[in-house]
């Protein structure tokens, strides 16, 4: 059966926005490849090939957070739209907090973490590196 | 167990792009229209009909969706994709063909230099998805 993460691209800081995203979930990466020790390098221009190629980071009981580094040298264009947000549902509610709080450092909060109508507790922000997250906690009733 | 999802915002059409996701991938579908909701009141009558949440359970697949999105309407970029870990041949063929149906290919599928499957669509709705299966990884 498929399994569903979500991937993310960066132009040029997929490195820096990754160790945020590490300080902020508390997990270690699972892989991390740069275009120089890829089968790729040689037609990788000189200045890009620290850059990210693939990278990985485990959140939760089996999701991965991954990224690559896109290349103005290889054509390749970053957009930004606004049709995305990823939703994380922690176990806690002190770590939904430390999650909102941790994302939150540097962005713009779109829904301050409250509980909301429908029982649970909400936040919304964009953060430094343009990612839109949702933090959702549903307590136990 | 903490989880991460993606959450799809769409310009209107979040009924439609649901139920081509479900023809896709298969599971239940559930849709709450603003009409009914909490919202209800303060949302105008062409919203009334309008999702306000949508969600897609199908396995280990969980998706969300909805119709409210940014007032400027939806815009959609190239900073993030659902990416599909396959578990055989048969699958990801499967999946790739369903969701390029009316979307653009970006990259074609392909069995890639890291010896894994891959390939990358952008679908009828701007939402990219990418499709990976590699036979010699246990799934």
């Amino acid at each position: 059966m498929a399994t569903v993460n979500p991937y993310l691209n960066f132009q040029d800081n997929t490195e820096e926005a990754f160790n945020f995203y590490k300080s902020v979930f508390g997990t270690e990466f699972s892989a991390v490849v740069r275009f120089k020790d890829s089968p790729i390098a040689g037609n990788v221009a000189e200045a890009d090939k620290d850059k990210i190629m693939h990278i990985a980071l485990p959140i939760g009981n089996g999701n991965l957070l991954m990224a690559t580094d896109m290349l103005k040298s290889m054509g390749q264009e970053l957009k930004t739209g606004n049709n995305f947000a990823l939703s994380i549902s922690p176990e806690t509610e002190e770590e939904a907090l430390r999650f909102f709080n941790g994302l939150s450092e540097g962005g713009t909060v779109e829904a301050p973490f409250k509980k909301e109508f429908w029982g649970g507790y909400f936040g919304m922000l964009l953060d430094k590196f343009g990612v839109r997250w949702m933090i959702n906690y549903q307590p136990a009733s | 167990m903490t989880t991460l999802n993606p959450y799809i915002y769409f310009n209107g059409n979040c009924r439609e792009a649901m139920i081509f996701y479900q023809q896709c991938l298969g599971g239940q579908l559930n849709m709450q229209t603003v009409a009914g909701s909490a919202l209800e009141d303060r949302c105008p009558v062409a919203m009334q009909r309008k999702i306000i949440h949508a969600t897609l359970l199908s396995g280990a697949i969980f998706i969300m969706g909805s119709d409210m999105c940014d007032a400027a309407g939806v815009v959609p970029g190239n900073t993030i994709a659902i990416s599909l870990n396959c578990s055989s041949e048969q699958e990801i063929n499967t999946l790739y063909e369903r969701f390029s149906e009316g979307g653009k290919v970006v990259d074609p599928l392909k069995t890639q230099f890291w010896g894994g499957m891959f390939g990358l669509v952008e679908d009828k709705f701007g939402v990219r998805w990418m499709f990976n299966y590699d036979k010699n990884e246990l799934n």
